[in-house]
Order: C-alpha cells, then sequence, then structure tokens
C-alpha cells in the first residue's frame, strides 16, 4: 500500500500531506501522540472515514487507486486485501453475536466449525468453547483475538491495526503484540501498526514514522533513530519517554502543548516548542528530506544531541522513620470477586512508595479504601495523625485529566475551596498553590475547558496539596497524558516532596517515581522492596512476567 | 429467575391497581350507596336492598375479595346507567377503540420508522433538522387540539372526511377513522422517530459496525445482523410509553371526533359516576399496559445475551 | 428561532398576567341576539353560540392555563432533582427504596388514573395540580438519579469526597451544576406536559364547571360551532399548540446549548 499527500479535513484540517508505504511482509509503525492524525490516516486507508470528513491525495493498493472509490470496490478490498484491527476490544465486536460467530462471518469459502475453530487456534485460543462465548463473557485480552482472528479471516495482505494494545494489561499487551509479529511472520503479510507509545514502536517495526501535528516528520530504521533522531521532536520524545532500567535524575518534557494542522500548515510544524528553531523554520514548510536511504526527515538543521542533565532537580524529600500510613490486612470484596484480600503495607513519612499490578489487581480499591470512598470488609487503616480528620492527612490526584476538576467551577474556586478544608493556619491562596504547580496565577479565572491535559493534572494536583496533607495518592497520574506532557508531570510530582502511595501499571514509570514497591497481583501482595531491586531481580513470578512485558527501551 | 421476578412485579402491580380501582366506589361523593343507587329514589328499603346486594356491610377486605373474585371471573356487575352486565357495554364499544389504535399503530410505524432514520442518515442536513422540528412539533401538541384543527381543516373546510360518527362498513370505518387515527398516531410516531433516530446515530457511532465493514462483510449482513438487531432494543423500550401514549392519546380523540368507543365510555361513565363501568375500564386499561410491559421484558430477554446472562446466574 | 420562542412565550406570559385587563369584554357578558358569530370589527375572533367575545374569553383564561402549569413544573423539577439527586448520591436503601417507588408509579397509566380521580372524586384543580406534579415526579427522578450517579463517578466529585466537603455541598454546589442542562429543559417538558394535561382534563369536562373561560374547555364546548364560527373552538386550541411547541424547542434548544458549551 503507498499513502501519498494524504490529507484530510474536517471543519479544519487534521491530516496535512501524509507520505506512507508499507509493503508485504514488513512492519511500519506509525508513532504520533494524541490529535496527530494516526488514527484519521488508518481510516482512510481503509475507506471508513467518519462521516463530515473529506481525503485528498492519494491512497493505492498494489497499483489501484482507492481513494475516492465507491463502496463497492472498497468492499471488495477490505477483509481480503486490507483489514483494520481497532483499538477498543470491548466495543469491537458485535454484543450480540458469539465469538466463533463473527470469525464465521468473516471467512471467504469454507464456512465450517472446524475451520472456526482452526482459526480461533491460530491466534493462541485454543479452547473450543470459547467460540461459542459471547463477547461479554470473554476478557479484554480474548476479545481483542478474537477480533485478529476475525480481521485476518478473509486473509488479507496488509493489516492495520490501530492501539491494538493500548486498552489492554501491561502483561496481555505484550502477548498480543508478539502474537501480531508472529501472524505478521507466518503469513508473510504487511503490517501497518499505529501507537502512541515509541517503546512499542521501536519493539515491533522494521520502519517507523514520527507523526506531528498531521504530518510525518521523521522516518528510518528504529535503531538508528534511537540511536540518532533526526528531527528535535523525535529527540524530544525520547529523552520524555520514561525507562524501566534505571532512575532519571531529572524527566525532561516538551515545553508547550501540540497545535492543530491547520495552524502550523505554511511553517515547521514543531517551530514553536523547538529548542534549534531559526526564523527560517517559521517562514516555510520544511519538506521531508532524504538524509541517507531510508531515512527522511522534516528538519532543516541537523539535531543537536540532548544534553543529558546528570544533576537531579531539588529533591525535599527527606525519609525519616515515622509513618504516614500503616494499612494492615484489609480485605474487600465485591460479591464473589476478591478486590483486596488482605493487603498490608506502610508509608514512611518522605517516602515515596510505588503500588503497581495490571487491572483487578485491587490496587484502585487499596486507594479508594485509604481515602474513605470504600469502606473496607475488615483490616485497619492508620494514618499519621488519629486527632485530625482524614482528609486533612490524605489527598489523591486523580487519572482522567478530562474529569478530575469540575467543569462548573473555575480554577480559583476550586482551589479555594479546597483549602477551607485544610487547617485554618496559613491557608494557602489559590495565587500560592497555581506557582506551586507551575502555573501562571491568571489561571485562576479559567475554567477547566481552557486548560490542556497536563494544565488540569497540575491544578488537579494543586487542589491535593492545598490542605497540606500528610501523604499523597496519585492513582495512573499520568496514564492519560500524552508522553512530552507525562515528564512535566512526573517532574513536578517529585519536586513537591510530599509522602506519596504512588499507584500505576507502568514500570517505567514506577521506576522514577518510587523508592520502595509493592507488587499487587489479585488483591494480594506478591513481592515488595526496594524498587531498584524488585525490577532488576524480580523474585515472583508474577513480577518476572510484568517486567519482560515491557517494550526495550529505544 | 429474573422472569419470575417480573411477573410477580406485574402480578403486584396489578393488585395495587385493582385496589386502589375498588377503593373508588368508597371514595366516591356520598359514599358507595348513593353511587349504586344512581338515579333511583333514595328510600331506607332501596338503601337496604343494596346494601344486602352488593354486601356493604361486610368488612372492606372482604368486600374487595369477592369483587376481585367477580372480576378475575369475568363478572365486574351492572352499569349503572344503562342497567346492562358491564362486559356486555364494553365488548359493544371495543370495536370502534381497537380500530383506532390499530389504525395509528400502524400509521406509526409506517411513518415513524422510516423517518427517524431517514433523519439520522442525513444528519445535520435540510431533511434532518425538518424531521427534528417535525417531531418536537407532533410530541407537544396535545391530541385534542390536533384533532380539531385536523376536524376543520379536512373535514369542515374541505370536505374530504366526514364530520362524525365511526362508519358501518369495512371501507366506511376506514374513512372515518383516518383523521381520528393521524391525530393519535402523531405523538407516538414522534417518539419513534426520535428514538430510532438517536439508535440510528449511536449506532454509527459503534465501533463494531465500523469493524464489520473493515472486514469487508456484505452490505445485507452489516444492516441485518449489525445494525438492525442492535437497533432494536433501544426502539423496543419505547413500546410501553407508545401504549400508555395510545391509551390517553384514545380518549381525547375519540371525544374530539364523537366516537363511541372506549374512551368516549370511560369519560361519560365518569360524569355519570357509574362506577362498576369505571372499574373496569381501568383495570382492561391497566392491565393491558402491566402486560405488555411484561412482554417487552420478556423480549428483551430473548434478544439481548447479557439480560439472558444475567437472568440465568442471578 | 430562538427570539421567536422567546417572544411567544414572552406574549403568553403577558396574557396570563394582565389578561383580564386587556379584555375588551366581559368574558362572561352574553348577547344572545348575535349568538355564534364570525369575526367582525367589533369581536375579533367571533363570538360563542351565547354570544359571549371569544378574544375576551381566551384573554381572561390565559393567566389559570399558564400558571397552573408553571406551578407543576416548579414543584416537579424542585422535588425530582433533590430526591433524584438524594437518591443518586446517597444510594443504599433511600436509593433502593425510591426507586421500587418510581418503577411502580411509572408503570401506572397515570394520564387515566388523574382522569378518573380527578373525575370521580372531584375538587377541581387544587387536586389535579398536586396530582400531576406527583404524576410527572418519578420520570424526572430516575433521568437526574441516572445523571447524578454517572457524575458522582467522575474525578472531580470524589475529589470533593476526598476533602471531606459535606454531601449538600458536594450535591448542590458540584453536581447540580453539571446537570443543569437537563434540569432546565425537563422543567420546560413538565411545563408542556401540564398545560396539555390540565388543557385536556377541562377538555374532558373534568376538574372545571361548564362556562369557565378556560382553554381546554373553550375547544369542548364550541366544538359543535365549527361551521358557524370555527375560531371559537379552533383559536384556543391554536394557542395550546403554540405556547406547548414553543416551549419544547426551547427547551430543545435549551438543552443544546447549555451542554454544549453554557458553562464553558
Amino acid at each position: 500500500m503507498r499513502i501519498s499527500e494524504l490529507r484530510i479535513s474536517g471543519s479544519g484540517l487534521i491530516v496535512d500531506g501524509v507520505d506512507l508505504e508499507v509493503s508485504s511482509g514488513e512492519t511500519v509503525g506509525l508513532v504520533g501522540e494524541s490529535g496527530s492524525g494516526k488514527s484519521l490516516t488508518a481510516r482512510a486507508a481503509t475507506g471508513l472515514l467518519p462521516k463530515g470528513l473529506r481525503a485528498t491525495g492519494s491512497v493505492t493498493l498494489d497499483g489501484r487507486e482507492l481513494l475516492g472509490a465507491r463502496e463497492r470496490v472498497w468492499r471488495s478490498v477490505r477483509g481480503t486485501r486490507v483489514s483494520l484491527l481497532m483499538q477498543d476490544p470491548f466495543a469491537m465486536l458485535n454484543p450480540l453475536r458469539t465469538a466463533g460467530a463473527h470469525v464465521a462471518e468473516s471467512l471467504r469459502g469454507r464456512r465450517d466449525r472446524a475451520e472456526v475453530l482452526r482459526r480461533l487456534a491460530e491466534v493462541g485460543i485454543d479452547d473450543p468453547d470459547v467460540a461459542g462465548r459471547h463477547p461479554f463473557q470473554l476478557s479484554g485480552g480474548m476479545r481483542q483475538r478474537v477480533a485478529l482472528a476475525a480481521a485476518l479471516a478473509a486473509d488479507p495482505g496488509l493489516l492495520i491495526a490501530d492501539e491494538p494494545t493500548t486498552a489492554l494489561d501491561a502483561t496481555t499487551q505484550h502477548e498480543i503484540l508478539m502474537l501480531i509479529r508472529g501472524l505478521q511472520r507466518a503469513r508473510g503479510m504487511g503490517v501497518l501498526l499505529i501507537t502512541h507509545d515509541l517503546r512499542v514502536a521501536f519493539e515491533l517495526c522494521d520502519r517507523v514514522a514520527v507523526m506531528y501535528a498531521g504530518r510525518i516528520v521523521e522516518q528510518g530504521p528504529p535503531a538508528e533513530m534511537a540511536k540518532a533522531p533526526a528531527h528535535p521532536y523525535t529527540a524530544g520524545l525520547l529523552a520524555a519517554v520514561p525507562t524501566v532500567e534505571r532512575r532519571l535524575p531529572r524527566l525532561i518534557g516538551i515545553r508547550g502543548s501540540v497545535p492543530s494542522a491547520a495552524q502550523v500548515s505554511a511553517t515547521c510544524a514543531f517551530a514553536a516548542r523547538c529548542d534549534q528553531a531559526t526564523s527560517e523554520c517559521a517562514h516555510a514548510r520544511p519538506p521531508l528530506r532524504e538524509l541517507r536511504p531510508e531515512r527522511l526527515t522534516a528538519c532543516l538543521h541537523e539535531v543537536r544531541p540532548r544534553t543529558r542533565v546528570e544533576e537531579g532537580g531539588q529533591e525535599r524529600r527527606q525519609v525519616t522513620g515515622d509513618e504516614v500510613l500503616r494499612v494492615t490486612g484489609l480485605r474487600r470484596t465485591y460479591g464473589s470477586h476478591v478486590a483486596l484480600g488482605g493487603v498490608s503495607l506502610h508509608v514512611n513519612r518522605g517516602e515515596s512508595v510505588g503500588v503497581v499490578g495490571g487491572s483487578g489487581s485491587g490496587k484502585t480499591t487499596l486507594a479508594r479504601c485509604v481515602l474513605g470512598l470504600v469502606r473496607p470488609d475488615s483490616g485497619t487503616i492508620e494514618l499519621a495523625d488519629p486527632v485530625r480528620p482524614r482528609h486533612q492527612l490524605v489527598q489523591c490526584v486523580f487519572q482522567d485529566p478530562s474529569t478530575s476538576l469540575n467543569p462548573a467551577l473555575t480554577v480559583g474556586a476550586t482551589l479555594t475551596e479546597a483549602a477551607a478544608q485544610g487547617p485554618a493556619k496559613d491557608r494557602l491562596t489559590p495565587a500560592e498553590l497555581l506557582e506551586l504547580v507551575g502555573l501562571p496565577v491568571a489561571y485562576a479565572r479559567r475554567r477547566p475547558a481552557g486548560l490542556s491535559g497536563g494544565e488540569r493534572q497540575r491544578v488537579a494536583i494543586a487542589r491535593a496539596l492545598s490542605v497540606r496533607p500528610a501523604l499523597l495518592i496519585c492513582d495512573e497520574p499520568v496514564a492519560s497524558l500524552d508522553v512530552s506532557v507525562q515528564a512535566h508531570v512526573l517532574e513536578l510530582l517529585r519536586e513537591v516532596g510530599t509522602s506519596m502511595l504512588f499507584i500505576t501499571h507502568d514500570l517505567a514509570v514506577v521506576r522514577q517515581m518510587a523508592d520502595r514497591l509493592v507488587v499487587l497481583a489479585r488483591g494480594e501482595v506478591v513481592e515488595s522492596g526496594d524498587t531498584a531491586e524488585v525490577l532488576d531481580a524480580p523474585a515472583h513470578a508474577y513480577t518476572r512476567r510484568l517486567v519482560a512485558s515491557v517494550p526495550a527501551a529505544p | 429467575m429474573a422472569v419470575v421476578k417480573r411477573l410477580c412485579a406485574a402480578v403486584l402491580l396489578l393488585g395495587i391497581l385493582s385496589v386502589l380501582t375498588y377503593g373508588l366506589l368508597a371514595a366516591a361523593p356520598g359514599g358507595p350507596e348513593q353511587v349504586l343507587l344512581g338515579g333511583r329514589p333514595s328510600t331506607p328499603e332501596t338503601r337496604a336492598a343494596i346494601r344486602a346486594q352488593y354486601h356493604l356491610d361486610d368488612p372492606f377486605p372482604v368486600r374487595y375479595a369477592r369483587w376481585l373474585g367477580d372480576a378475575l371471573r369475568g363478572d365486574f356487575g351492572t352499569s349503572i346507567s344503562s342497567r346492562e352486565p358491564v362486559t356486555t357495554v364494553i365488548a359493544d364499544r371495543l370495536p370502534v377503540t381497537a380500530g383506532l389504535a390499530g389504525y395509528a399503530l400502524v400509521l406509526t410505524v409506517v411513518v415513524g420508522v422510516p423517518a427517524g432514520l431517514a433523519a439520522a442518515m442525513r444528519r445535520g442536513g435540510r431533511l434532518d433538522q425538518g424531521i427534528t422540528l417535525a417531531s418536537l412539533v407532533a410530541l407537544s401538541i396535545p391530541s385534542f387540539a390536533l384533532s380539531i384543527l385536523l376536524l376543520y381543516g379536512f373535514a369542515v373546510a374541505l370536505g374530504w372526511f366526514p364530520v362524525f360518527g365511526a362508519g358501518d362498513t369495512p371501507m366506511d370505518r376506514l374513512v372515518h377513522l383516518t383523521l381520528p387515527a393521524i391525530a393519535l398516531a402523531a405523538a407516538q410516531a414522534a417518539i419513534v422517530v426520535r428514538q430510532m433516530r438517536a439508535a440510528a446515530l449511536d449506532l454509527a457511532a459503534q465501533d463494531f459496525l465500523t469493524f464489520a465493514r473493515a472486514r469487508g462483510l456484505p452490505r445485507w449482513r452489516v444492516w441485518v445482523s449489525y445494525a438492525l438487531r442492535n437497533a432494536a432494543l433501544p426502539v423496543l423500550t419505547v413500546g410501553g410509553l407508545l401504549l400508555a401514549a395510545n391509551l390517553t392519546g384514545s380518549v381525547f380523540v375519540e371525544q374530539a371526533f364523537g366516537l363511541h368507543g372506549l374512551g368516549a365510555l370511560l369519560i361519560s361513565a365518569v360524569g355519570e359516576k357509574d362506577i362498576p363501568v369505571v372499574q373496569a375500564l381501568v383495570l382492561f386499561g391497566g392491565a393491558i399496559v402491566i402486560l405488555v410491559n411484561l412482554l417487552i421484558d420478556l423480549a428483551y430477554v430473548a434478544v439481548d445475551p447479557r439480560v439472558r446472562h444475567k437472568a440465568a446466574t442471578a | 428561532m430562538r427570539a421567536i420562542l422567546v417572544a411567544v412565550l414572552g406574549l403568553a406570559a403577558v396574557a396570563a398576567v394582565a389578561g383580564s385587563w386587556l379584555a375588551p369584554y366581559d368574558p362572561a357578558a352574553q348577547d344572545l341576539a348575535l349568538g355564534a358569530a364570525e369575526p367582525s370589527a367589533a369581536h375579533w375572533l367571533g363570538t360563542d353560540d351565547l354570544g359571549r367575545d371569544v378574544l375576551s374569553r381566551l384573554l381572561a383564561g390565559a393567566g389559570s392555563a399558564l400558571m397552573w402549569p408553571v406551578l407543576v413544573a416548579a414543584c416537579t423539577t424542585v422535588l425530582s432533582t433533590t430526591l433524584g439527586l438524594l437518591a443518586g448520591y446517597r444510594l443504599g436503601w433511600v436509593d433502593a427504596l425510591m426507586m421500587r417507588t418510581v418503577d411502580l408509579a411509572i408503570a401506572m397509566p397515570g394520564m387515566l388514573v388523574l382522569i378518573v380521580v380527578v373525575g370521580v372524586i372531584g375538587g377541581g384543580y387544587g387536586w389535579a395540580v398536586l396530582a400531576m406534579a406527583l404524576l410527572f415526579t418519578p420520570g424526572d427522578i430516575r433521568v437526574i438519579r441516572s445523571l447524578t450517579l454517572a457524575q458522582r463517578e467522575l474525578a472531580y466529585a470524589e475529589a470533593a469526597r476526598t476533602l471531606g466537603l459535606p454531601a449538600s455541598r458536594i450535591m448542590f454546589r458540584h453536581l447540580l451544576p453539571n446537570l443543569a442542562p437537563t434540569v432546565v429543559a425537563s422543567s420546560l417538558l413538565s411545563f408542556v406536559a401540564a398545560l396539555v394535561a390540565l388543557a385536556g382534563l377541562s377538555f374532558l369536562g373534568i376538574g372545571l364547571p361548564a362556562g369557565t373561560p378556560d382553554w381546554g374547555l373553550m375547544v369542548q364546548e364550541n366544538r359543535g360551532l365549527l361551521d358557524l364560527n370555527p375560531w371559537a373552538s379552533i383559536a384556543p386550541a391554536a394557542l395550546i399548540t403554540v405556547v406547548a411547541c414553543a416551549a419544547t424547542l426551547l427547551g430543545d434548544r435549551a438543552f443544546e446549548s447549555l451542554s454544549k458549551g453554557g458553562l464553558r
């Protein structure tokens, strides 16, 4: 498949001139942060753009022009020549049909039960009963396998996989990626993998294209790109990606936020956020030029290697012996499901303790119990001070920046209200709080809708700190943020220096944040200890699986 | 299990409705004797006769049980105004109302479903805006006001339709019932249009529909086993609402067009304090609504494997 | 479009408040010699069979036709918002009890019950209004409750609870503003439903003595005059229709603009 000069526009320009080629037998990665236009590119390549969006340019498959083709032509191509696997395994399957029916209806030629079972076995489902189950009876990983079997049922030459593992657990994610790679090799098909995760793309792909604000800014083999990025944006992304191998003294994000394609159509898309930008960058749009065969960049300059900052930011934390949290034998069940099966842990003053585990491990229930949002069935929770009310001792930063702030209140009103819940002495003002999290004081008058995801998460941190809590719980605080923003927020959390219970599924993030680590699986602590020791030499089989499923750092 | 639970709820509801209905007799002004006497002279002898005939001296639960027993056997007593058995009175009036309701139902489906789909397909376009506006208007016009406007426009001013009556021959009846059926169907069709449009739009945004197309499934399969089956569920939920609109609406429409159906019967019975007839009609209407809602619940269990699974395990 | 809708409702409000003063004739004054006459310079909308001026009767009836529905809508909105928030936020037995009751109430054919109760037991408008508010509330409770349930799970609501804010403050200061589009829209819909239902009751001759200048009753009483002076019953029918449509459309627009960005 060859995509050239692809432009997609709705009410504004979204994708601005994408050129990309995928041959059979190769895996190409298309990497970009949210809003870069990568998913729409995939949709356009299968003729499935949502209503109201138009594509111009050219999409050819084996030399045949498809863009602008009639639906009948597309239908003859889809499934048999090119197929699309989407992100959300919970939404992709028809809730009213069984797993087997999904595969059977997509088959061409033989449609008997034996063939369906063979196809399911190909994606690693050996239990023949699965064919008769409905999607709601299957786990996320199983659904994604069924979807993959259905997508490949008509033996397409090209599979476009749009964030196929983003909604899955780390270990499942790894299994599905390995499965896609195995199938790609066995069938000799082409794969276009669309992902926001550089590490995933680097691990799996023969060639990687980096997308930014609706265009491709760099393309090349992953090994070379990791070693010497040819575009400052790639370099910035690489610097911002946390690694599981060591604790970086300082996390560096990219300043500013992503522009829309329309805003930057006549300039270098990255110029406004680039440290190397010159006046030329803002005057004309740099073409995607060839550095050497297979290596393309849209930057006019030679990229300076990033100076590694080896001395850290000021870390104010000092670990002392007294405890701010001790949890003993915490149990909580929902019906027959055991969310917490007797969990014990403690956090010392000034210490940052990481809690890791997959979905269903009970890590969020643990946080909610400590916060008092859920009443445990048994077990005790002791906080720093038995006299002060709970809300002055422990506060939380929640995951989703889009809902973490009340859309009806201004930032200032939110912070004032929160601070009023704290001790009466030395109450913090909104201005002080905003300054603390590195936001302009003028933001107090804004409503959350006027803030970016990273800025909202900063306000949420300010709100949590406003009562001067002894313990800050962070429940996946950066899981919904783009990599370039994530680093800023993590660095901020390091700087504020409160004792922390840091909950995450991401081992690379927890390596950067936690002194000590607790690994949860199915509501039980399976391993705990010094972060470096646990991650470098995991003792429990589950921890080993978790560590093994982290994509290698670029 | 869930099926049993729903059956129990339906029976409970019918029970409450019947107590309330029976309570009407006691709550009516002047008390039960006065009501049951109707227009007859009130002398100590007639009063005693009534008390004996209706066992009015028994305690309320006993009276209620006796009444309920009779009602279950299809005996609702005699109408006070016409002195005929209530069941006969109702059977006389049923054909007109049934014809009207059936006619309106056909119109509702024939107009509502395609209009809703068309609006969803042309989302945001002129056609969609027009259909959405029309459905909002149809939803807010009271059926009696619409009846009068139709009656004046098409029957009096243009003279295309008869002004009065329900017609005798089947063809004649169809002509007579056309305007009333339109007046009755308007609000229901609007409900169907809105629900259909919302269901179709919701469906169009679903990943599984895109994924079905991405696998190159034939168009008919995408339509039948993906779009229609999934859209049927939300539309099914308004079935109960439609029926309620139909029952209430027919009272007004029959009154406005001078049709002698059950709705008109209810109003005249209420006016004449003909309590046995009112009781039978309320119980009849209530039972229909409750039964249809039960059927819709059961249909849900049949169509949706998630509900079926819950029903099996709960 | 919006300006037209507001203007229609504004005019209706003026008629409701000052209708009796604006009426050119005494709404009860009869002119039997004139009888049912078509519109003329003296009687803009003609007269009914007793020679009473139709326009004056419409204006005189505007007050009761519109004020009672406003009252019903106000009661319904306050009741359903408070109870719905309470059930959705508190959950537990409060919620279970309330939802069982609501389920039962919704399954009842409400309008039929209203017709029968008000018709048989009597008691006039007061009872009808009270019964109607009780009739409309359960449906709205269910809507508000399900929205509250969705909102209380969101991070901002959890953060408010984590901060130890009192439940009343979370419900009314944090959750309520985010339900505003629905509350506004459903109060307008309650108004329409009450307008239509009350006019319907009087159209059926229930709740009001004959001869009262009331829109619904006028449609019914003058139905036989369609050939003599059609305006006598068409005008009140059209008025009810126009006001009901305007309120519905306004509710629809208000919901869209509020949920799109009224708060942003």
